[in-house]
C-alpha cells in the first residue's frame, strides 16, 4: 500500500497539496512502485538528510534508478571535493559576473527574433533556448547542436524512461561525437601550447589537481552532465516566475515598479515553484526514520518542494508567494539542495533567472496569459510545458 | 592582523564552507555558518583562501 503516487498526473498538477497532506499525515510516506522506496517532505527531516551524507549517500545516484560512475551529483567525498574543485572556478559568482553582459545580450538577441510576432508559446520560444545558449557559450559548443542534444538530456528525467533505464547516454551518437572531436582539437591546441578559448572546456582539458589530469571519459561525463544539469532546470525556473508573475499582477506590479526586488523574486519563485520536486539519497546502514525500519540500500526522495512549503519553518503564510517575503528567510529555500551537494550552477541559474525575466517583462509590453499552461509531465521537475501568451508589438499600438 | 569573516547578507546557507573546512567554520542548527577561528595562521591561512573561493556566495573574506 502506497502513501502517494509519484507518478499519478494529479500530483503534477496539485503538487502542494499533495505535499502539505504527506507533511501532516506519512512524514516517511512510502510508495511501493516499482519497488519500496519513501519520501520525507518535512523541512526538518529534509535538513537532515541532506546534511549527514556519511548515511544517506549519492553513491547511487540522485534517482530512483540507481546509477554509478557519474561526476558531482553520483559521488560522495573524497572523489566529490576533486569534482567540486574543477568546475568551482567556472561557476563562481565572480566569473558569472564577468558574464552578465555577455548573456544579457544572449537573451536579447533571442528576443528579437520573436518580438514582433505578438503572440506565442513561451516555452518554445524562450524559456527553452535560454539556458541552451548559456550553456553552450559557458561549455564552448556550437549552440544549434547543443539544441539538438536537448532530447538526450529531456530523456534523463522523462516519465516514459523506466527506472533502471536511466544510464549513461549512447556512447556513440552524432552528439557524443561531436563532443570528443571538440575535446580531442581542444586537447592538440593545449598540446601545441596554442591560446585557448576561455571556457569550461578549456578548464576541463588543463585542470590539474593533486598532480592528475582528467582522462577523455572524465571530460565528456563532465560536459554531459553540465548540459543535463543546466538545462531543464532553469527553463523551470524560468518559466516558473513568468507564469506566477503572469496570474499575480499584483506581484508584478510591485517587481516593475521597483526592479530591487527582482533577486528576492527570483528567490521566492524558487522557494514556491523549485523547479526540481527532490532528489534521491540512498542509505548506507539500516536505519530508522519515524519509528519505520528501513535495510540499507533504501531509496529515499528529499521533497525539497515540500521542505519549501513547511508551515513549521516558513509560518502560516508558507503557502503563499509573495516576493516581498523577508529575504534572509526566502533564500534558505532547498531548490538547489543544501549541504555537500548544493548545486554549483546556482549562481548561473540565479543570474539567467534574473536577465531572463527583466529582458520579457521590459521588453514585451502588456504580456498576458491567453490560455492555461501545461504542466511539465515529468515527475522529478516541477514547471509549465507551455506558456501560452500574447503581447503588445510596436506595429499593433 | 588579518579577520576571517562571514558576510551573513550574501551567505546562501550552502554549508559549503563548514563541509570544506571544519577546521574554520561550523554551521548551527539554523543552517547558519559561524567562523570558528577568526584569526587564521600558518597554514589555516591557505585553507581559509580555499573556503573563500569555493563559497558560492562569495560572502566569505579575509579583512585586513
Amino acid at each position: 500500500m502506497s502513501d502517494f503516487d509519484f507518478f499519478d498526473p494529479d500530483f503534477q498538477k496539485n503538487t502542494q497539496t499533495h505535499f502539505q497532506r504527506m507533511q501532516r499525515e506519512c512524514p516517511f510516506a512510502h510508495a511501493d512502485k516499482p519497488f519500496d522506496w519513501y519520501a520525507v517532505t518535512r523541512e526538518a527531516d529534509v535538513a537532515e538528510l541532506l546534511k549527514d551524507w556519511e548515511l544517506w549517500t549519492s553513491f547511487s545516484g540522485p534517482g530512483l534508478a540507481n546509477q554509478s560512475g557519474g561526476v558531482l551529483v553520483t559521488v560522495d567525498p573524497p572523489e566529490h571535493l576533486f569534482d567540486r574543485r574543477l568546475i568551482n572556478k567556472a561557476f563562481s559568482p565572480a566569473q558569472l559576473l564577468a558574464m552578465e553582459d555577455d548573456i544579457t545580450a544572449l537573451i536579447n538577441e533571442l528576443i528579437d527574433r520573436f518580438i514582433e510576432e505578438g503572440e506565442g508559446d513561451l516555452v518554445p520560444l524562450f524559456t527553452m533556448p535560454v539556458p541552451l545558449i548559456v550553456i553552450a557559450r559557458l561549455l564552448g559548443l556550437d549552440e544549434d547542436l547543443v539544441t539538438q542534444m536537448r532530447p538526450l538530456a529531456d530523456a534523463v528525467i522523462h516519465p516514459d524512461t523506466p527506472p533502471g533505464k536511466i544510464e549513461r547516454p549512447e556512447q556513440d551518437t552524432p552528439q557524443t561525437r561531436y563532443l570528443r572531436s571538440m575535446m580531442d582539437s581542444r586537447r592538440a591546441m593545449h598540446a601545441n601550447g596554442e591560446k585557448m578559448p576561455d571556457d569550461v572546456l578549456s578548464t576541463l582539458i588543463t585542470a590539474e589537481l593533486d598532480g592528475r589530469t582528467l582522462t577523455d571519459e572524465e571530460v565528456m561525463g563532465f560536459m554531459g552532465f553540465l548540459f543535463i544539469a543546466g538545462s531543464q532546470t532553469t527553463t523551470q525556473l524560468i518559466g516558473n516566475l513568468i507564469y506566477r508573475l503572469l496570474q499575480q499582477p499584483d506581484q508584478l506590479e510591485l517587481l516593475m515598479n521597483d526592479w530591487s526586488l527582482l533577486p528576492n523574486a527570483v528567490e521566492e519563485s524558487l522557494r514556491f515553484d523549485a523547479p526540481v520536486n527532490g532528489l534521491f539519497r540512498t542509505n548506507t546502514r539500516d536505519t530508522e526514520v519515524h519509528g519505520v525500519k528501513i535495510p540499507q540500500d533504501t531509496k529515499v526522495i528529499c521533497m525539497f518542494g515540500a521542505a519549501n512549503i513547511d508551515p513549521e519553518f516558513w509560518g502560516e503564510d508558507a503557502g503563499e508567494f509573495n516576493i516581498m517575503r523577508n529575504p534572509q528567510l526566502t533564500k534558505r529555500h532547498y531548490a538547489f539542495g543544501k549541504g555537500i551537494h548544493y548545486c554549483m550552477g546556482a549562481p548561473l541559474a540565479r543570474l539567467e533567472g534574473r536577465v531572463a525575466v527583466k529582458a520579457i517583462f521590459e521588453r514585451l509590453p502588456n504580456l498576458r496569459l491567453t490560455g492555461e499552461p501545461k504542466e511539465i509531465a515529468a515527475h522529478v521537475m516541477h514547471g509549465v510545458d507551455s506558456l501560452p501568451v500574447a503581447w503588445d508589438t510596436a506595429e499593433g499600438s | 592582523m588579518t579577520k576571517l569573516v562571514i558576510d551573513l547578507e550574501k551567505c546562501l546557507n550552502s554549508g559549503q564552507c563548514a563541509y570544506l573546512q571544519p577546521e574554520l567554520f561550523e554551521i548551527n542548527d539554523d543552517g547558519e555558518p559561524r567562523v570558528l577561528n577568526s584569526a587564521p595562521s600558518g597554514e589555516l591561512i591557505a585553507k581559509a583562501n580555499d573556503a573563500i573561493e569555493m563559497c558560492p556566495a562569495q560572502a566569505i573574506s579575509l579583512e585586513e
